[in-house]
Parts: C-alpha cells; sequence; structure tokens
C-alpha cells in the first residue's frame, strides 16, 4: 500500500531519462486539459503520475514503449487529480469542492457498507478526517489517503473504495476485540465445513448399502475439484468465486470481470467443461479410476446433489448431520 | 453430454462454493498485499493496463475481503457509468463519444435492434394491408350491383342513366348530400316510413333487414338520387314519384312467384345480386316513399312469405332511410348482442378486425350445421340480413 515501498521494488531502466520526460510532457498536457488546474504547476502532479505509472505500467512492463507511456498518461483524470493535489497542499476552496461535490458519495457508500443509519454516519465522517490525515508526515504535508489516490480511477470510486476498506478495517477491529453477532455462526460453520467429509457420509438421502463406497467416491471427487481449482486460471478462478462463492450474477460477475453478461457466460460454460476434464484427469491418474468409472461416480455424486443440495446448503440441516456424525 | 457434464460441474461448484466460502473468509486474513483503495477502484472501473490487472486478478481470485470491495465498487460503476455517462464532460469528451457511436454498430444493436426494428415495419406494414383488404371485402360486395347497373337500367333513359352515373361514382356522397338536402322538406315522410318499418318488426323485420344486404346497395342511392333530382326539379312535390299501391303489390306478387323463397342463396353470389338489383330496380320506380303503408296492406293480406317479399321492397323504396341510417349508425340488440349497422352489413359491437371472419351463406351446410346447434346464433342470423356476429369468440359473417 505504501508509495516508497512499490517505488523501492521497480529497477531504473535505462530509458529512465525518456520517461521522466514523457512524465513532464504528460503532466503538461494533463494540466491543460483540465477544466480547472486549480493554479498547480506541472512538478505538483507529475510527482503523482510517476508513482501511478509505475505501480500500474512499469511495475509489470519496465521497457513501456512511449506510445503506451503516454496512452497511460493521457487517459489519467485530470480535474479529480487536480483537485486532490491542491487538497493535500491546503488549498481550502478545494477541499470545500471536495466535500460539497463528494459528501454524497461518501455518504452513500458509508450506508451501503454499514448496517445502521448511526454507524453509517460515524464510518462518514471518520473518512474526512482519513483522507486529510491527523499526523503531518516527516515532509511536512499531511499523512492522509489523499496522498493515495493515482487519478487512475474515478475519484468517486475512490473514496467508495476508501469508505468500503475502512468499514472493513472497523469490522475487523471489533470483531477480535468485541464477540459479534456474526462471529459464532461463524465459528459453528467454519466448523463444520471442516467435517465436510463427515457431513457427507452421514447425509441420510444416500442410500445405506451403496453409502461406503459413495462416501468414498464423494471424497474423492470433492478433493479433486478443490485441487482442479486452486490449479484453474487467475482469471477463471475468480469468475468461479463470483459466481459461485459471492453468489454474484453473471451479468455482475462480467461487470467485475470486465466482460459482457454473454461473454462471461461463454466463459463459465468452458470453464465447466475444463473443470470437468481436469476433475477426471485428477480422479484417473491419482486414483486410478477408469473413464467410465468417473462418469459414473461424477453421474452419482451430482444425482444425489440435485437431490440433497438444499438441505445441505440449510445451515439447520447441515449442524444437524455434523452433531450426528460427531 | 456436454449440457449434463456442464451441469454436473455447476452442482459440485455450487456444493464446493457453499462449503469452503466460511474457511477462506478466515483464511483471506494470512494473506498478504491486500489491494489497496486506488489499486480496487482502477480495476473495478476497468482502468488498468492489461499486465497491471492480471496481477491483481491473482489476488482477487483468492482473497475474499478485495474480491467482494472490487465487486461492489465494479456494480456501482456500471450502475453509475449509464447515468453518468452524459453528464460528466471530462469523460464524453475523451472516453465516451467514440464508445457510443460504436454502441450503435455494435454486435448487439445490429443483431437485436435491426430485426426488431425490422420486425416492428413488417408488422405495421402487414396491419394496414389487412385493413385495406378488409375495407376492399365491402366494396367487393358492393360493386357487382352498382357496376351492372348502367347496363340494365330499364327506367327512363334521361333519369335514370344520369342518376346511375353520379351514383355510382358518388354513392356516398350523393347519399349524404341526400340527406341533407332532402332531410329538412322531407322529415315528416321519413319518420313515417321509419315508423312504418318499425310496425313491420314482428312478422317481417327479417325480410327487411334482408333488403339491406349489400346486394341492394345501390337502389336506395338511385332512389333517392331520382328523388333528389326531382326534389331539386320540384322542391315542393318530393313524394312525386308516388306509384299505385296495387302495382307495388303485384310487383312483390311478381316477386314471390318468381322467386323461390328463400332466395337461392347457394347460387353464386353475383347472380343473385343481378337478380336482387333487377327487382330492386323495378321495386325502386315502383316503390313509392309511402310503401310502409302498403306494406302494412300487405302484411294483412299476404302471409309471412308476402310480407318479407314486401318488405324488402320496402326497405329498397324507402331508400332514404337506409342511407340515412348508415349516417346515423343504426343499432339493433339480438340475443344479447349488439349490432350496428354498417354498409348494410349489422356488425356486432364487439367485433374487432383483428377477429378472422368465417363466412357463412345461409342454407349452406355449414351454415345449418353451425346454427342448429346454436339457436342463439340461429335466432340473430334469422332477424338481421347480412351480419357480421361474433359467436363463442368467433366471427361469422352471415348473408
Amino acid at each position: 500500500m505504501s508509495e516508497p515501498a512499490v517505488l523501492k521494488r521497480i529497477p531504473l531502466t535505462d530509458n529512465s531519462e525518456q520517461v521522466e520526460k514523457l512524465i513532464v510532457e504528460g503532466a503538461k498536457r494533463l494540466l491543460e486539459r483540465a477544466t480547472d488546474s486549480r493554479s498547480l504547476d506541472t512538478s505538483a502532479i507529475s510527482g503523482r503520475l510517476r508513482s501511478a505509472l509505475q505501480k500500474y505500467l512499469l511495475k509489470d512492463e519496465p521497457r513501456a514503449p512511449a506510445e503506451s507511456v503516454n496512452k497511460f498518461l493521457d487517459a489519467v483524470r485530470a480535474d479529480d487529480l487536480c483537485l486532490i493535489v491542491a487538497c493535500e497542499r491546503g488549498d481550502e476552496g478545494a477541499w470545500s469542492d471536495l466535500v460539497e461535490g463528494h459528501g454524497a458519495t461518501v455518504r452513500s457508500a458509508a450506508r451501503s457498507a454499514s448496517s445502521n443509519e448511526d454507524a453509517a454516519e460515524d464510518l462518514a465522517q471518520s473518512i474526512w478526517a482519513e483522507l486529510h490525515g491527523l499526523k503531518a508526515r516527516d515532509d511536512g504535508r499531511a499523512a492522509g489517503k489523499l496522498a493515495y489516490y493515482s487519478g487512475v480511477g474515478s475519484l468517486g470510486g475512490w473514496l467508495r473504495a476508501v469508505v468500503g476498506q475502512l468499514a472493513i478495517d472497523q469490522h475487523r477491529k471489533q470483531a477480535r476485540f468485541v464477540q459479534t453477532e456474526e462471529e459464532p455462526e461463524m465459528d459453528r460453520l467454519s466448523r463444520s465445513s471442516h467435517q465436510s467429509e463427515q457431513v457427507f457420509a452421514a447425509n441420510p438421502a444416500l442410500n445405506p448399502e451403496e453409502s461406503l463406497a459413495s462416501q468414498r467416491a464423494g471424497a474423492h471427487v470433492e478433493q479433486a475439484l478443490t485441487r482442479a481449482i486452486a490449479e484453474m486460471a487467475d482469471e477463471d478462478r475468480l469468475l468461479v468465486k463470483l459466481y459461485y462463492f459471492d453468489g454474484l450474477r453473471l451479468r455482475e460477475a462480467g461487470a467485475v470481470l470486465g466482460v459482457h453478461e454473454a461473454t462471461a457466460s461463454r466463459r463459465l460454460s468452458r470453464v465447466h467443461t475444463d473443470l470437468r476434464q481436469h476433475v477426471a484427469a485428477i480422479l484417473m491418474n491419482e486414483h486410478g479410476w477408469t473413464r467410465s468409472e468417473t462418469d459414473r461416480s461424477l453421474a452419482e455424486v451430482t444425482s444425489h446433489l440435485e437431490v440433497d443440495l438444499e438441505p445441505l446448503v440449510a445451515a439447520p440441516a447441515l449442524d444437524a448431520n455434523s452433531s450426528r456424525a460427531s | 453430454m456436454k449440457a449434463t457434464n456442464n451441469k454436473e460441474m455447476d452442482l459440485l461448484l455450487g456444493r464446493h462454493a457453499q462449503r469452503n466460502k466460511t474457511v477462506s473468509a478466515h483464511a483471506d486474513e494470512g494473506l498478504r498485499n491486500h489491494l489497496d483503495a486506488d489499486e480496487l477502484n482502477a480495476f473495478a472501473e476497468n482502468a488498468l493496463p492489461e499486465s497491471a490487472r492480471t496481477r491483481y486478478v491473482s489476488h482477487l481470485a483468492d482473497c475474499d475481503s478485495c474480491r467482494k470491495l472490487a465487486a461492489e465498487l465494479a456494480m456501482t460503476t456500471s450502475a453509475a457509468a449509464r447515468l453518468t455517462h452524459e453528464t460528466n464532460p471530462e469523460r464524453s469528451f475523451l472516453g465516451s463519444v467514440g464508445p457510443a457511436i460504436a454502441a450503435l454498430f455494435s454486435f448487439p444493436a445490429i443483431r437485436y435492434a435491426v430485426p426488431a426494428l425490422a420486425a416492428i415495419i413488417l408488422v405495421t406494414v402487414a396491419f394496414v394491408a389487412l385493413r385495406h383488404r378488409e375495407q376492399g371485402e365491402f366494396v367487393v360486395q358492393n360493386e357487382p350491383a352498382s357496376t351492372m347497373k348502367p347496363a340494365d337500367v330499364p327506367g327512363p333513359p334521361s333519369q335514370g342513366t344520369s342518376a346511375t352515373k353520379t351514383a355510382t361514382p358518388l354513392q356516398r356522397e350523393s347519399g349524404e348530400e341526400t340527406s341533407a338536402k332532402v332531410n329538412p322538406a322531407k322529415d315528416a315522410p321519413a319518420e313515417k316510413v321509419q315508423t312504418a318499418n318499425n310496425k313491420l318488426d314482428t312478422s317481417g323485420y327479417a325480410g327487411a333487414a334482408n333488403a339491406q344486404q349489400p346486394g341492394f346497395a345501390p337502389e336506395p342511392n338511385a332512389a333517392t338520387n331520382e328523388r333528389d333530382e326531382k326534389s331539386r326539379n320540384v322542391p315542393a312535390t318530393i313524394p312525386a314519384a308516388k306509384p299505385e299501391p296495387s302495382n307495388s303489390i303485384k310487383l312483390a306478387d311478381k316477386a314471390s312467384a318468381d322467386e323461390p323463397v328463400p332466395v337461392a342463396r347457394d347460387t353464386l353470389t353475383v347472380q343473385k345480386e343481378e337478380q336482387l338489383s333487377k327487382r330492386n330496380r323495378d321495386a325502386g320506380l315502383a316503390a313509392p316513399p309511402k310503401s310502409g303503408i302498403l306494406a302494412s296492406e300487405v302484411k294483412s293480406k299476404g302471409g309471412p312469405r308476402r310480407a318479407r317479399e314486401q318488405s324488402e321492397s320496402e326497405g329498397r323504396s324507402s331508400g332514404t332511410e337506409v342511407t340515412r341510417t348508415e349516417v346515423s349508425q343504426e343499432t339493433r340488440k339480438v340475443s344479447g348482442h349488439t349490432f350496428h349497422l354498417q354498409n348494410r352489413t349489422w356488425v356486432d359491437a364487439v367485433y374487432t378486425s383483428s377477429l378472422k371472419l368465417t363466412t357463412l351463406t345461409r342454407g349452406s351446410d355449414k351454415y345449418q350445421s353451425i346454427v342448429n346447434d346454436q339457436p342463439g346464433l340461429r335466432a340473430i342470423a334469422e332477424q338481421l340480413g347480412d351480419v357480421v356476429v361474433v359467436w363463442n369468440g368467433k366471427a361469422y359473417r352471415i348473408h
């Protein structure tokens, strides 16, 4: 999160002088582009541009061509960045513009991140202090979060992200010292899911005669699936997590991945196919199953799932099963 | 097979997620290098260079708390992007004008919007064409008789031809003109005819209604035209074409003798219309506006058949009235259905042009089989002449 750490990791490249020139030119263009440059000069902006460029482009492509550097710099949001830099420099007018222009965004983000209206109000209030920073940094400037806005995304979105992270931080602090209502439930759920194999074994809907073989087959399938998911491509695993773990709809998952719903749907379908092949390969290679055994087991496990998914998903059933198992 | 495999994996992943969710929620506390707010936001707004993005994807795939934040931000962003697209000047200036234009020609737009537009145009054209055809049906039914007319006119050449010449192309206009011009002078006789008509209702109205079939259409106009001319020529003596009652009766008798009743409805419509229009002309020349009196006379004398024939001629002769009802939207109620008189056809009030029309000819097997099962429909068919009725959700045209 801290800029110096990022900077340290970036090796100086041969074209660093050229990059520096591009940054200064980019800063000039940015100030021309801004509707209100808030009487900033290129030196005030170029520091931000430099760290953003290194964080998002040069870190992965140290020898990025001038074309992509310019493209990146010209996509930076001029007005948003000027406003934030001016705020950080103590421009009172800029600060009141920020509070006026984005107060509503902060309040709405705080409301959606909080469980009640009072908590939302507290969160929204604490944001401004977080932004500006109560303590001064070594160089005399405010040590607030304002220093971390790059201008790559919109200012409104960044403020929402800041609010969201602050809410998570506060929640974590609370969870650590105070037992919240969710905590015991989460413990119980995690405990019972640690015993997932027993849960599966004790599933009463399974035919008792076949249950032993089924148990073993089910456990193997589950293991293979866990491994197959872990070995998936990141992009695919993210889609699976968004869709199955977070319960997002395909349209929403597509929005996160930056693709259209139809693309997300096609991708998910391909993921199913790939994943099945991978699971089957693991089962055949590691457990010596034949192809027909694999197909049969998968079909069998799923046919049970189709019937039992609801009780299995529902927490009370899970609890009852696990207690009986243990 | 592939689909079932996918279903299998879907179910397995669902269970796997349920079991492991909470474990990793605790596990990710051990992860280092959580994304900072700027990284999360840049990722969520898809503003990162590809290589940096890949780096963050691998962290997000394993870190639940960062992933949840990134997902929340991405969803807020995608929702807000739609709203602020136009309002954010910097964005629209640099980034979104191009994509917005490109979006017009994008694959989904071309794939869905263009065919949808084509489908809408097609439906509109089909609807208009359908409506035209329905109007055309009425025109076609009216036309044979009227076009035949000039050839057959036996009446006084000077009057008849001039009347029919104007009658054919200017049918409607002349009718309206007539009612407009004649009405003030002729209100009394017209009302009289109407009351006479009403008197006929019990026994002979079916016939009277029959007289309002399209086949008879031009005749009333011709009659009115004649009268119109006369009224122009001799405005004071409007009921001038008053014929001898005996004449008319004779005519009616002759008609009933000539033609088996019910009229041979199976024969070609054109044939029938030819016959009818001929008779109409005869009657029209002979029938006076006073034929109401005449009709009641006949009613007292003749049986129902004669009454019908008589009322037919009455219907024809009281052309002014028919023309007027066309304008004034006469309404009748039979078997709980309300009918409006349109183009000499009784049209069910609930009928809409979207209903498919089944044509039934009186006396045909189909007509009998349908009507025998449904006495209500029979009552309508018998009491009204040319009728469009909606019965049990189906539309029938009975003539």
